[in-house]
């Protein structure tokens, strides 16, 4: 009877043991790993680094599989990074990496890619000509409007309207209260001080915090440019062609009109303005009704004209601005560009 | 006595009004003189600079003045003279028909209705300046451009390289023209700073060959506009206190619809085809930008590119895109599904156009431009001297094609192709000559 009792205590500890084994390896199950993902708000198409971490597994030993939306589609043992390819916005992919070592251990960690798409948009009330194809920069005193672009979709939903997007605007790093919030995709700012740059940030949420995403734009402080160009008779303001260095003419007149380019001006004969010409250190009285052009008659003049102009601002402190150019009547060669490289400089 | 004093009353008031009236005259006489040495000037009697050598006031015999010389201008279908033009042509404007310098012998290129001669490889349609051209849709290739100087159509027959002057509508200091379908002209002036588009079609009915341009005027409102060759549609840019309207409509203004509203943003617009818009941000070295797809919404084609400047595909395949970081220029090829590819050539995007789906024709600085090159070149400020590539965006490769004689020295702008792909024109930056490239040797 003890006999019996005894065998049945030993069979009955031996049938257990394995129990015992997997309640063991459950307590250890799973092990920590970390799962990080660069860009964490990838846009669509773009391509996703994935890595994975643990400080409990040895992963150089491990047999890790990656898989999106139940599919494996990178393994082998130590792969501890992978990539992926965002889908289009709203097309969310599920991330899942095991990983399992010699000893039998093993640990796994998931995470999600919510395709999203935004940018800052932005533009300055800076002065440029028309016709003018290149960007208005901010200049002295200049104001500074930005847009939030954010293409936001739930998953296998229409695009979430702006109306529905929170948005957090920041300058420099501190956050604008006044301009953040519910639908407020854009928002308007002082320009950069001189010399500096801003960086103007804005992070766009989900009402429902479905999806996120951050971006930034940095705007430099842009001194106004005066550039100088031949104001023909027939043509116009030759725009196309700057006068920069040493210019020839053989012409006994010369209409010339400077464009102060990123000043924070409304027209060239803005009332604020003041126009200072010089030639040949002479001061001229601007015309009135266009102050920002000057007519040299050099009648039998030959020779170099001197012109200077210095521009100031009423209304912008900071804006002085001073160019020099030469005209040379009588020139031998009447480039136009004489003197100066192909590039005019 | 009485009337004595009233005699010398009235003899000293005829006095007066008398010397007015000299005085009056005088300065009539002297702005007269002024307008027409101003006109002379224009003319280019005593010009010295290069852009402006030959082209007498901007005309017509600016046309075809071919470096080896093989064309024949000409006045409308009629070609003679008329009362109406008598004042133009006293001007020196609009001169025709004329002989070109070296456009070979009298005999060689009186028949104009079968031109013996073809053009050259290479060849400068128009010294005088041009403010738009464009080949035009049809069955036949023509090139059609206007001029700075007068607003005066001309069309030219690539091949044999006669240019007809079509219209007889003056319109001074045109700044930019387009061309588009059924006979559609803008041109855009200043008015007192502010940019004017005048739209117009050349009226079918011709007085001496020479036909109007009935103009519309659509405003000063209009920041960007742009056409295509084969619509008579226009995509204009217009700014609002609520941002950038980007609106389609007729040439005339008529049917406007708005597409979109983008609450700010700095935009140029591209319409690379009939049911594709672009908006690009407007570039400057070191600065970076953002070009969209644009319907109700915008959809990124490129972002967050310092410097960028961008070339769609017409054809929905891949797109050319450069960058200027403000240090050097680069140029890229994105196509779906692929890594961006950097061509092995250093020049912007808008110094190429396609010529298929996956060839594209680039104008390439033999300097590589310098620091800031994008900004100052929208300036006017610096210029290039260029070499034609072919693009093969497919394999990222560029293969030179055509070297442009040093002596010209052209920094293109404006490139296009005519819709058989086999002629490029494009404006010189430095002058606003055009040009024109053959393809094929």
């Amino acid at each position: 009877m003890m006999l019996r009792i005894s065998f049945s205590i030993i069979l009955a500890c031996t049938l257990a043991l394995p129990l015992a084994a997997s309640a063991q390896l459950t307590l250890s199950y799973p092990r920590q790993l970390t799962l990080t993902l660069s860009p964490e708000n990838p846009a669509p198409g773009e391509t996703v680094r994935l890595s994975v971490q643990s400080y409990t597994m040895d992963l150089d030993r491990s047999t890790i599989t990656w898989s999106a939306n139940g599919t494996p589609f990178a393994g082998g043992v130590g792969l501890k990074e992978a990539s992926i390819v965002a889908g289009p916005v709203g097309a969310a992919t599920r991330l899942r990496v095991q990983a399992s070592d010699p000893d039998g251990n093993a640990g796994a960690a998931e995470a999600s890619i919510q395709p999203s798409e935004m940018d800052i948009l932005w533009s300055t009330d800076s002065y440029v000509p028309s016709f003018h194809h290149g960007r208005a920069l901010a200049g002295t005193n200049a104001k500074v409007r930005a847009y939030a672009f954010v293409s936001f979709a739930r998953a296998g939903g229409p695009r979430i309207p702006e109306s529905d997007i929170i948005y957090r605007w920041l300058r420099n790093g501190t956050a604008v209260t006044s301009v953040s919030g519910r639908g407020k995709s854009s928002a308007s700012f002082p320009g950069p001080a001189p010399l500096r740059s801003d960086t103007i940030t804005v992070e766009a949420e989900a009402v429902d915090k479905s999806v996120s995403a951050r971006a930034s734009a940095t705007i430099p402080a842009t001194e106004p440019v005066l550039a100088l160009y031949e104001n023909h008779p027939l043509f116009g303001i030759l725009f196309h062609r700057a006068i920069v260095g040493d210019v020839n003419t053989d012409e006994h007149e010369e209409k010339v009109t400077a464009i102060p380019y990123f000043a924070h001006i409304s027209s060239l004969n803005d009332p604020t303005l003041s126009y200072e010409w010089r030639v040949n250190d002479m001061p001229i009285t601007p015309d009135s009704e266009e102050p920002e052009t000057l007519t040299i008659t050099a009648d039998e003049y030959t020779g170099p004209a001197d012109i200077e102009l210095s521009l100031t601002n009423a209304a912008d402190i900071f804006m002085r601005s001073l160019g020099r150019w030469r005209l040379v009547f009588g020139g031998e060669t009447g480039i136009f560009f004489g003197g100066s490289s192909v590039f005019g400089e | 006595m009485n009337h004595e004093r009233l005699f010398k009353y009235i003899g000293i008031a005829a006095i007066v009004f008398l010397l007015f009236g000299i005085t009056g005259w005088y300065w009539y006489i002297k702005g007269e003189t002024a307008a027409l040495g101003a006109a002379d000037r224009a003319r280019g009697f005593s010009i010295g600079i290069p852009s402006f050598l030959g082209s007498r006031g901007s005309n017509s015999a600016n046309s075809g003045a071919t470096p080896s010389g093989s064309a024949t201008v000409q006045e409308g279908a009629g070609g003679a003279a008329s009362g109406s033009s008598a004042f133009l042509r006293f001007l020196g404007i609009g001169e025709a028909p004329m002989r070109l310098p070296g456009a070979g012998t009298p005999e060689e290129s009186a028949s104009t209705s079968a031109p013996t001669r073809k053009t050259p490889r290479f060849w400068r349609v128009s010294l005088a300046p041009v403010a738009g051209a464009s080949f035009t849709a049809g069955s036949s290739t023509r090139l059609r451009y206007i001029e700075r100087g007068t607003g005066y159509v001309f069309d030219v027959n690539p091949e044999s390289g006669e240019a007809v002057r079509l219209t007889n509508t003056l319109t001074p200091k045109v700044y930019e023209a387009f061309v588009g379908a059924g006979d559609v002209i803008l041109e855009r002036i200043l008015e007192e700073g502010r940019s004017v588009t005048l739209a117009g079609k050349i009226s079918t009915t011709t007085e001496d060959g020479l036909a109007q341009l009935q103009n519309a005027n659509l405003g000063g409102e209009i920041g960007e506009i742009t056409v295509r060759a084969d619509s008579e549609d226009i995509l204009t840019l217009t700014e609002t206190a609520g941002g950038t309207n980007l609106v389609r409509s007729r040439w005339s203004g008529a049917g406007a619809e708005r597409i979109i509203t983008v609450p700010a943003g700095d935009f140029r617009v591209l319409w690379p085809a009939a049911n594709r818009i672009v908006l690009v941000e407007k570039a400057a070295s070191g600065i970076a930008g953002s070009a969209f797809t644009a319907t109700a919404a915008l959809t990124p084609l490129v972002t967050d590119v310092l410097g960028l400047t961008i070339l769609p595909n017409p054809a929905d395949g891949p797109i050319l895109f450069s960058s200027d970081d403000g240090a050097r220029v680069r140029l890229f090829v994105r196509a779906a599904g692929a890594s961006d590819a950097e061509l092995p050539i250093t020049t912007i995007a808008e110094k190429c156009v396609w010529g298929s789906a996956t060839v594209a024709y680039c104008a390439v600085p033999q300097q590589i431009p310098g620091a800031g090159f994008l900004t100052k070149w929208y300036r006017g400020e610096v210029h290039t001297e260029d070499v034609w590539y072919t693009v093969d965006a497919g394999a990222a490769k560029a293969d030179k094609l055509f070297t442009i004689d040093s002596a010209q020295a052209i920094d293109v702008e404006s490139p296009a192709i005519d819709p058989g792909g086999s002629y490029i024109t494009f404006q010189n930056a430095r002058d606003k000559s055009l040009w024109m490239l053959r393809i094929a040797e």
